[in-house]
């Protein structure tokens, strides 16, 4: 069961990477909205990939969390130690592709989600200098980009082959993960994209992040916020070397369901 | 005529039964030739104004009303009738509160809550002002001056938040009473017997005798008294009458109040009524009551203007439009017979009137209010139909200022005297 | 191995796909592209909004919003919106060209309406500030409404440009829609879009400047009726008013509406109209254009925005040389110089008129006239309603124009009489003399649950009336005339030096709070009965009328501005006491 999920995993990861690279070539960061609605309904077959590439992306961090679940519900682990660190920085890796591609969809939400990234960076010590490294000031989208379609993917790439030890799969679940995704996108239909001149009462954000906005409407610091934000990922990296490894395990499961919690009632 | 002489029986009937004549038969037979009981003047103005020449009738020998109509002077009787003589010897009322009286001689010598006894001495005012309490004199004595009809102009609402009470279905402003009224006097104080039969006519000078002369210059010798010791004076420009016998009443719905109680009281049940309720209204000699209602509104009323005329006995008095007439009659089938005639033969229906304003004030109008009263001395058409409504025409019992006359009003002379009556009281 | 060959048949499909479709159709794709927007694809026949915005260029979207690129109805007129004049909406749209408009039209009066609520709660005793910018934005969200708010609420907020068209029974009568309000001339109907232009037609000015001081409908030379509705025509009233509900009739219009049937923008500036961007206490501070600005006009040469201005506005010709407004310097584009004549042109049709000057003959010279306004001569007339009596029924329930629903409270307006001749004089806003009218005498009746409650607050309030004619008042006319005076109708006269006045009207037997005259601003002795909207405004005072009526002995000979004695009065008069001179000899 687990092997089975984290294969799939591996071949949805596999899916968003193509469907990613299909619709790559018909984005334009200096017109992002517009080529992104040019994708959608001028460029054949483009709202197709877009809905594949959407899917299988959401698809893919789903079934991590539950790959994440189900192994560390086992005993035993299996990894070394690099190896570990670098499964949880490709975790991390993962939820930083899914927000910049969120943002890159460069509708209304989007940039508003930018911008509640951008002020909470601004206002945390120290992170605060790595905002060069996704503000652009001339072409807004133009970094998230960069790092989106090459180096998160890149980077993500290696710590997957760290973890796996080998980057492939086997074609029964890639077959799998592209059925999956193929079904999922016929039978749902994507969030539609709004319009920057639209006056909405509430955007959404994506869904992992809902939770740090409503922290932030009310009113916690920055700071705090990404504290919060990075405490799974260190309870990851802690779980490993902690010898009670039931105490890690409760602090995870807490965080995860005081961040539900937080994500679903506090709005 | 057979009904009219009926109708003087029954009017002389009621004289006996109460058996004023049998003690005062001269009184009776002087009243017989009286305004109150012919009601002359009011009629045969109307008339003549209406169309009809050379009019010359009483109440007692008013025609039917025509059946048959085409011109304005087809309708007059009926609108006599039927809007004007609700206030007869013969009629004890019309609906209104406060406008209950007798018949004949106990129209005025009774006071009403008495039934059936004779007024001893004085005739209250009240009793005068059941019948003189529109537009002409007698309500301007206490200072009463008919408000718009409109709903909207029944403020402002009393301490308790109710409409003002009405008096004569009607709602008044108040103005300045007349100095008389002040003092206390009431009608009959001036009005008296000789002056009610038409004997001798009263007038300012019966009392008023020794008036001083700084005053009361050789060169207004012409004038009235009241020309110049009125206060204000009643100004209702163009009546706008219109027979409908049709049941459209709905439009009417802010206009119920009329100045004509029978109306009111017709249009309110109307108008509540869920049922169709065919147009009816009396006629106020024979009480028969007949198809169609008569509407009517003015154009604009006011208190501050006036104009003078010389009247037919060559003084200068204050003349009124009595009235401006607009005439509308639509049938039973919805045709419009008469649509807003107001010219017979190229002539306006509209007749002028030299009289007293009841509004004595002991202070004289300033010299301004005539010498430099623009409707005076200029009397010259704008252009503009509501403004050149306020200049004479037409004037019955008078003529208009001569040229002469109103050149004299701003001469040379005048100034100076004015001048130096303002600089020598300085 | 089998799958693994599918797997890169696939990754090679889509790689293909891909190159397909943007490489090798990248012209079709341009091409699919309706310009300006996929809007066109459907709307193609929409006529235009004006020929300033040609939809070849502005197509739809970048007014209206939607999806510009979505090829189906549903994405494409996702977030669309129906009329995109509206300030709230006109704020992300229209400001993307005209930004500093949108600025200015929101702080401006006809969008708060802070003049009129202000003073009505100043004159209602619930604020002792006059001068507050509050307005309709401030209060929408107030749950604690006050009486003169619910008065302001129930009728008056009805007439502001932002104001819901939709929320109208009388759609005749419909106000509002922001921009659209003064700048629409046409409904859309079918494919034939509304009409936009800035030769706005006084008929749009007039859907709201027709009640409380009336100067639209005064201007036409339409007097709001005693309700008559006579004569009656066809069986029917005449005079009605546009709503229906009202009847008027024709007085004198204005000269400028008689002579050139000139329209309201022919002198209300665009800066007069939209305002200077600042939010104003009052209509005067807003208000750009004097009588002055044009018939006694300085020239400059067109700035670009005289230019641009005449640009759209098509009829006038290309300025050169034109008048400027003292105030805001804003350009007056149609009054043009042309040698040494003035040309006046018609901003609705082009149509060339002479301008005559402000003449230098004594009565415009001299120093004894230099505190009146042009307005206290040359007004004829002013729509004067004397008393009106507010009934408020608590428990009834009316509709609020703010809150744009039924609720609580039920007012209903009743009055005394109505005049239009000779107007009041006193001090106005400018401190200048000027016309006044009742503004406004409310005599109020509170019904609460069972109980009773009487208040009122009676003031007059000076503006220009709107019914100039070239022949001004005679001197008479002000100088001996009680209702000008603020005196009321009545007798006026002068004894033993001092000004006597006798009163028609008895406020007390007509059942008023109050004793004084209705129609009486002040007392002959100079004491103010009534109060008035502004700080600088008041009635004449004791001297001013004992100087205004003293003149009157010497015009009744002198009736001539031209007479010498005018041309220096304080030494004419001191040379008459001495005695030395003809008069009254």
């Amino acid at each position: 069961m687990a092997r089975t999920v984290s294969f799939i995993t591996l071949g949805l990861f596999f899916v968003s990477l193509l469907s990613g690279f299909v619709i790559l070539f018909a984005y334009h960061p200096s017109s992002a909205f517009a080529s992104v609605q040019k994708i959608e309904f001028l460029i054949p077959f483009g709202l197709f990939f877009r809905k594949l590439h959407y899917f299988s992306s959401e698809a893919f961090t789903f079934l991590l969390l539950l790959h994440i679940l189900l192994e560390l519900s086992k005993r035993k682990i299996y990894l070394s130690a690099a190896s570990w660190n670098y499964s949880v920085l490709g975790f991390a890796l993962v939820i930083v592709l899914m927000f910049s591609g969120f943002v890159l969809k460069a509708d209304l939400s989007a940039n508003a989600a930018a911008q509640v990234a951008f002020s909470l960076i601004k206002d945390t010590p120290l992170l605060k200098n790595l905002l060069p490294l996704f503000q652009d000031s001339s072409v807004f989208y133009y970094k998230f980009f960069i790092w989106h379609i090459l180096f998160l993917p890149l980077i993500l790439g290696y710590a997957i082959y760290k973890h796996t030890r080998a980057l492939h799969v086997e074609a029964i679940y890639f077959s799998i993960a592209i059925g999956l995704s193929l079904v999922i996108s016929m039978v749902f239909s994507m969030p539609k994209d709004i319009i920057l001149s639209s006056k909405v009462k509430h955007l959404s954000s994506p869904w992992f992040f809902e939770g740090a906005e409503n922290l932030l409407l009310k009113s916690f610091s920055p700071l705090s916020i990404n504290l919060i934000l990075i405490t799974p990922f260190v309870l990851l990296v802690a779980y490993f070397y902690m010898k009670q490894k039931n105490i890690a395990k409760i602090l995870l499961f807490s965080w995860l369901l005081a961040y539900s919690y937080i994500s679903v009632f506090l709005s | 005529m057979l009904k009219i002489a009926i109708f003087i029986s029954i009017l002389f009937g009621s004289l006996l039964a109460n058996d004023c004549v049998s003690c005062h038969p001269k009184d009776a037979k002087n009243c017989q030739h009286s305004l109150h009981y012919t009601l002359k003047k009011a009629i045969n103005i109307t008339r003549v104004a209406w169309g009809i020449k050379d009019s010359n009738v009483t109440l007692q020998t008013l025609p039917l009303p025509k059946t048959d109509i085409k011109k304005p002077s087809d309708l007059v009787d009926d609108f006599l009738r039927r809007k004007c003589l609700k206030c007869h010897l013969g009629n004890r009322s019309s609906g209104e509160k406060g406008m209950k009286r007798g018949k004949s001689c106990l129209a005025c010598h009774t006071p009403h809550q008495k039934k059936g006894k004779c007024q001893r001495g004085k005739i209250s005012i009240n009793k005068c002002l059941s019948c003189h309490n529109k537009e002409f004199v007698g309500g301007d004595y206490l200072g009463l001056f008919p408000k718009d009809y409109d709903k909207s102009y029944r403020a402002p609402l009393t301490k308790d938040g109710r409409y003002p009470p009405q008096k004569y279905g009607i709602d008044y402003h108040h103005l300045s009473p007349d100095i008389h009224f002040k003092k206390g006097m009431t009608c009959v104080d001036c009005h008296d017997k000789n002056d009610m039969q038409g004997i001798k006519k009263v007038s300012c000078t019966d009392c008023h005798k020794n008036l001083s002369k700084k005053n009361h210059t050789a060169y207004h010798k012409k004038l009235a008294c009241s020309t110049c010791h009125s206060a204000w004076n009643n100004n209702s420009y163009e009546l706008s009458v219109f027979r409908d016998d049709t049941s459209d009443y709905k439009k009417w719905k802010n206009l119920t109040l009329q100045e004509d109680g029978y109306l009111t009281n017709f249009l309110r049940i109307a108008l509540k009524s869920k049922k169709k309720i065919p147009p009816k209204m009396p006629d106020w000699i024979t009480h028969k009551f007949k198809d169609g209602i008569w509407y009517s509104g003015y154009r604009y009323k006011r208190w501050e203007n006036f104009n003078l005329a010389n009247s037919k006995d060559g003084r200068i008095m204050i003349i009124r439009p009595l009235f401006q007439y607009r005439i509308s009659y639509r049938d039973k089938n919805g045709k419009m017979i008469l649509d807003d005639v107001n010219k017979i033969n190229g002539k306006k229906i509209e007749v002028w009137l030299p009289y007293s304003p009841h509004t004595i004030s002991k202070r004289a109008k300033s010299c301004e209010s005539c010498h430099n009263n623009p409707l005076i001395i200029n009397p010259k058409k704008t252009g503009y139909e509501v403004l050149d409504m306020r200049l004479p025409n037409n004037i019955i019992n008078g003529s208009k200022l001569t040229k002469k006359q109103i050149k004299k009003m701003t001469s040379k002379r005048y100034k100076k005297i004015r001048a130096k009556m303002l600089f020598g009281s300085d | 191995m089998k799958l693994k060959n599918i797997l890169s048949l696939l990754a090679l499909l889509s790689l293909f796909v891909l190159v397909f479709s943007i490489f090798s159709n990248e012209t079709k794709i341009t091409k699919k592209i309706t310009k300006p927007d996929q809007c066109m694809s459907c709307h193609a026949d929409m006529s235009d909004i004006d020929h300033a915005h040609p939809k070849e260029i502005f197509g739809c979207a970048s007014c209206h919003g939607g999806n510009k690129w979505a090829t189906n109805k549903k994405d494409a007129h996702r977030d669309m919106v129906l009329n995109p004049a509206r300030l709230e909406h006109a704020s992300i749209f229209c400001i993307k060209c005209h930004k500093n408009i949108i600025k200015r039209i929101s702080n401006s009066m006809m969008n708060s309406q802070s003049g009129i609520l202000n003073v009505l709660k100043y004159q209602w005793k619930e604020s002792k500030e006059l001068n507050s910018t509050i307005g309709i934005a401030d209060i929408r969200g107030d749950t604690n409404i006050s009486l003169a708010q619910s008065h302001f609420r129930k009728l008056c907020a009805a007439c502001h440009i932002n104001q819901d068209e939709k929320i109208f029974k009388n759609q005749k009568i419909a106000r509002g829609g922001g921009c659209s309000d003064c700048h629409r001339v046409s409904k859309t109907k079918g494919n034939l879009h509304a009409k936009f232009t800035t030769r706005i037609p006084t008929k749009n000015c007039l859907k709201c400047h027709n009640r409380s001081n009336r100067i639209g409908l005064s201007y036409e030379g339409v007097f709001e009726s005693a309700g008559y509705g006579t004569p009656y025509k066809h069986g029917d009233f005449t005079h009605k008013m546009s709503d229906g509900r009202r009847f008027y009739y024709n007085l004198p219009d204005d000269i400028h509406h008689k002579s050139a049937n000139m329209s309201c923008i022919d002198c209300h500036s665009e800066k007069g109209v939209m305002g200077d961007g600042k939010k104003h206490y009052h209509m005067e501070e807003a208000e750009d254009i004097k009588c002055k600005d044009c018939h006694e006009p300085h020239f400059k040469k067109a700035n670009t925005l005289a230019l641009t201005l005449a640009d759209t506005n098509e009829k006038v010709p290309e300025p050169k040389i034109i008048a400027y407004t003292k105030k805001f310097n804003s350009p007056l584009y149609n009054i043009q110089k042309d040698g040494n004549k003035t040309d006046f042109y018609r901003k609705i049709d082009g149509k060339k008129f002479n301008l005559p000057k402000m003449s230098d003959k004594p009565y415009h010279t001299l120093a004894i006239h230099k505190r009146l306004d042009c307005s206290a001569c040359h007004s004829l007339w002013a729509p004067s309603c004397y008393g009106c009596h507010e009934v408020y029924f608590e428990n009834g329930k009316q509709f609020d124009w703010v809150k744009r629903k039924d609720t609580k409270g039920q007012w209903q307006e009743l009055r005394s009489f109505l005049r239009f001749e000779n107007p009041s004089l006193g001090i106005g806003y400018n401190k200048k003399i000027m016309p006044f009218a009742p503004g406004c005498q409310v005599i109020g009746t509170i019904f609460k649950d069972k109980k009773v409650e009487k208040f009122h607050s009676m003031a007059m309030a000076g503006w220009d009336p709107h019914t100039t004619q070239k022949k001004s008042r005679t001197c008479v006319n002000c100088h001996f005339n009680p209702s000008s005076l603020g005196l009321g109708r009545g007798n006026l006269d002068i004894k033993d030096g001092n000004i006597t006045f006798t009163p028609i009207y008895d406020s007390t037997k007509s059942g008023m709070p109050f004793s004084y005259p209705i129609d009486a601003f002040v007392s002959a002795k100079g004491k103010q009965f009534q109060s008035t909207s502004r700080k600088e405004a008041r009635s004449f005072n004791r001297v001013e009328l004992q100087k205004i009526v003293g003149a009157y002995k010497c015009i009744i000979c002198h009736d001539s501005y031209s007479d010498k004695i005018y041309k220096d009065f304080n030494k004419s008069k001191k040379l008459f006491y001495s005695g030395t001179t003809t008069c009254l000899k």
